[in-house]
């Protein structure tokens, strides 16, 4: 039985946002039968995250929070996975980090450590939401442009797909949406924000083995 | 696919100033309703337009990675980077 581990703090907007637009994965992963730690809010904590690591050893980590490069936070940005001091914890997991430039350093110390691989953003990760949706997240036409291709690599790696294949729907699912972003059919706030799209996609990353599968 | 773009450094300060005024009026344009998120700890995590337009004209952090990305998106446009993704 394959095992996945979700930290998904919920202290402002941005990680509200990541909180509910997580809630799909982690229901794909129940209906696949995977195992669940689902280190949600104030859980989200690095006493927690250590723990689980290394009593259940996870075999895919969705890590959701504020970052840099070397280090990512969960509540209250408390410090839960940081490079040179406990990165180590990842190894044999697929990781995916949804967290401003976590993967230029932290991604790759994680992959020399043992994690089969690391994907993420290797620079700021922009967010757009639109203010009219923000008690409806989950509704918010914009904020799907920039997440449900975030999503869409969680449910492929979920599926058994490969991290290189699930990299790739993501990538282009991403492509997928800035092109609509830039078309005439978008709405004026998702035109707004093309080239924020642009500049996630440019920072998407992967490190490790492109082969790997969670089973 | 792994391949790091990196922000390049703007050091002349007459180009970041122009940079400003242009990112600063591609801005104002934007929709209101529009809140930004960049999590960018331990940083204000959530911006309104109008304090983007802050930042930016502050030249903070923010700020440069605000000018950044709209220079970054500018510069595929008129290279024709874009048009390798349509």
């Amino acid at each position: 039985m394959a095992s996945l581990l979700v930290t998904r703090p919920r202290h402002d907007n941005l990680t509200t946002y990541l909180y509910y637009w997580a809630d799909a994965v982690v229901t794909l992963a129940k209906e696949k039968d995977f195992k669940i730690y689902d280190l949600a809010g104030d859980k989200a904590i690095q006493k927690e995250f250590i723990s689980y690591m290394k009593k259940r050893k996870p075999d895919l980590l969705f890590l959701n929070g504020h970052g840099n490069e070397n280090t990512l936070g969960g509540h209250d940005d408390d410090p839960i996975l940081i490079n040179g001091i406990n990165h180590t914890v990842t190894a044999s997991a697929i990781v995916y980090a949804i967290s401003c430039s976590c993967a230029s350093n932290l991604g790759p110390a994680c992959v020399s450590a043992g994690a089969k691989a690391f994907v993420g953003y290797n620079r700021p990760y922009f967010l757009f939401t639109d203010d009219s949706s923000s008690t409806h997240p989950l509704n918010d036409s914009v904020a799907k442009l920039f997440l449900e291709p975030s999503n869409l690599l969680m449910t492929a790696l979920i599926k058994g797909k490969s991290v290189g294949d699930a990299y790739g729907k993501s990538r282009e699912n991403l492509i997928k949406k800035f092109r609509y972003a830039i078309s005439s059919q978008a709405t004026q706030d998702q035109r707004d924000v093309a080239p924020n799209l642009y500049f996630n996609l440019q920072s998407f990353v992967v490190h490790g083995d492109l082969d790997a599968t969670v089973y | 696919m792994n391949e790091i773009k990196n922000t390049q450094k703007i050091t002349n300060k007459d180009t970041l100033e122009e940079m400003k005024i242009l990112v600063i009026e591609r801005i104002n344009a934007t929709s209101p309703n529009l809140r930004m998120h960049v999590g960018i700890a331990p940083n204000k995590p959530s911006y309104t337009r109008e304090e983007l337009i802050a930042n930016v004209k502050a030249g903070n952090e923010i700020g440069m990675q605000i000018i950044n990305a709209q220079i970054e998106y500018l510069k595929a446009m008129a290279s024709g980077e874009i048009y390798k993704l349509l």
